[in-house]
């Protein structure tokens, strides 16, 4: 079909039939960004981006920036489970950040991924040690993860985004006062929250030819047929996978993608290295 | 109440008592009356009442926007984003000649001491009109029929809600401009707080805290022309008009900053 096209400029092919677009490099076997099929956009983190937040972290993904401020509140438990704390991650996915989402309430893509954060995160905290006083008193953290920029990889940038706010976290030493009823905390004590595991998150792009695309950005999203999102945690393990959209895939192709996020893994870890407190 | 389309937390949380005196910048305690003003005449950080805080101004954070800036003036951290002009939708679409201009202001949940909800609440609803009506003089809506321009601000991080009002009306026209949308001049803003019969420029929290009132103001510095004007407090006559002056001259030096901003590479 491409054939049948006068030649136009690139960017207007670009803008008017993105799929022929894209389809042209990759038969040439590079991206328009000049990664190769399996390269992850550059990533960057920086710690303690928000002072007001008790631990905060700014992430940029290639183009997507996110943040994510954790807030930390004191809370009763539930009676059931007198000695667990609470996290509740929650994404912004605002209208300033793409054209696609609108204002108002989260969209559904929004509300997918906060849920996906919440069940990654019963891996990476251990409830019971957010507990202050147990039955009177436990920490909630509140962890708001707001888009800024959105260029795809959305949930490859909020976990990393929410592990880092984590790693930078400092509580102050609680102690709960049985007379007043309420908790104190002292900020000049503070300490940080233990962490079981790290978990790291790497999503791949399926194409209609069965090729693999390594975190693929919103342009290539037209191309994209399925979404691979794998995590692995900082032992190794696998953590989660997530096999999103219409088209089948074979087992050998998710396995490539389970042994990249393993290579990815590595250099998400030595990124995060620096001390998460600076 | 219950919000479904988020992650519930606990049904009732509050911020764990003592965590005020974590600022360890020679803040004043609980018990004493918080002090504003030195005896040397200079605020707590050291500024002069007329001097506002230093700012950093940069255009171009996002990317899929059609215009965007980024602001940092001493704790504010701000982000404005603009998409359009574009198609009027049809249920907005009311007939009328000039193109609509829509602002949202939004704080973000973790931006300042106590935590804030998800959902804008009346302030913020304020702010996004005291925005629209700041910002709309200066854009030629006319030649604009059946068009809207949305322009959304978030503020990461607030130290004083007025001040927070000046920066977003500042970044949301260096926005503005960075989008190519044709405007009259740039319109930049300017809190102050009148402390103890003194006219604070760019309060933070803790002197806005402190204040009397407040008095936020846009104007467009070239055109010499006031855009908008909220004040709020009850204070002597005279005193306000000294405000409006010395806002007015602020204005003015911020506009050479928002100049700068938009000469300068954008940020990648």
């Amino acid at each position: 079909m491409s054939s049948t096209i006068p030649p136009l400029p690139a960017e207007a092919i670009k803008k008017l039939l993105p799929e022929t677009y894209h389809q042209s490099f990759i038969q040439k076997g590079v991206r328009p960004d000049g990664r190769g099929f399996q390269d992850f956009r550059p990533t960057a983190v920086h710690y303690g981006a928000i002072t007001s937040a008790d631990g905060s972290a700014l992430v940029r993904l290639g183009g997507t920036t996110v943040v994510c401020g954790i807030k930390a509140e004191v809370a009763v438990p539930e009676p059931t489970q007198p000695t667990q704390g609470y996290f509740t991650p929650n994404v912004e996915l605002g209208p300033m950040c793409s054209a696609r989402f609108k204002p108002g309430a989260p969209s559904e893509t929004a509300q997918v991924l906060s849920q996906q954060l919440n069940t990654l995160s019963l891996g990476v905290l251990d409830r019971d040690d957010l507990c202050i006083e147990p039955g009177q008193a436990v920490w909630a953290l509140y962890a708001d993860v707001l888009c800024l920029n959105y260029d795809g990889g959305a949930l490859d940038a909020c976990q990393l985004a929410v592990t880092a706010a984590l790693r930078n976290l400092r509580l102050g030493k609680a102690t709960f006062n049985e007379e007043e009823g309420a908790v104190r905390a002292n900020a000049r004590e503070s300490q940080g929250v233990p962490i079981k595991a790290q978990v790291y998150t790497s999503t791949f792009g399926v194409l209609e030819s069965g090729q693999c695309l390594a975190d693929p950005s919103e342009a290539e999203g037209s191309l994209v047929r399925s979404t691979v999102s794998v995590s692995v945690s900082d032992q190794g393990r696998l953590v989660a996978v997530w096999k999103q959209g219409g088209q089948g895939c074979d087992v050998a192709l998710i396995r490539a993608c389970l042994d990249q996020a393993q290579e990815r893994r590595a250099i998400l870890e030595s990124l995060l290295a620096p001390e998460a407190s600076s | 109440m219950t919000d479904r389309r988020r992650i519930q937390g606990p049904e009732m949380s509050v911020p764990p008592l003592g965590m005020g005196e974590e600022d360890s910048q020679g803040l004043p305690g609980q018990d004493s009356a918080p002090v504003v003003i030195g005896k040397d005449g200079l605020r707590n950080d050291g500024r002069l009442p007329e001097a506002p805080r230093p700012m950093f101004l940069r255009t171009g954070l996002v990317t899929q926007a059609s215009g965007s800036a980024f602001l940092e003036c001493g704790r504010i951290k701000a982000v404005a984003a603009v998409y359009g002009p574009r198609q009027e939708k049809r249920q907005y679409f009311t007939g009328a000649e000039t193109g609509r201009l829509y602002c949202e202001f939004k704080f973000s949940t973790f931006s300042g001491r106590v935590r804030r909800g998800h959902q804008r609440d009346a302030l913020e609803k304020e702010y996004s009109q005291f925005m629209q009506q700041a910002l709309a003089p200066a854009i030629h809506l006319d030649l604009l029929p059946k068009s809207a321009i949305d322009i959304y601000v978030q503020i990461l991080e607030e130290d004083g809600s007025a001040a927070a009002l000046a920066a977003a009306i500042t970044v949301a026209s260096t926005a503005l401009a960075d989008a190519g949308i044709e405007m009259l001049d740039m319109v930049t803003g300017c809190a102050v707080g009148y402390v103890d019969g003194q006219v604070l420029v760019d309060c933070t929290a803790k002197e806005a805290a402190a204040a009397q009132g407040e008095l936020v103001l846009s104007r467009m510095p070239s055109m010499g022309d006031y855009t908008h004007i909220h004040h709020a407090g009850s204070v002597e006559y005279d005193l306000v008009m000294q405000a409006v002056e010395v806002s007015g001259d602020t204005c003015a030096k911020i506009h050479g900053v928002v100049n700068k901003a938009l000469l300068a590479p954008k940020e990648e």
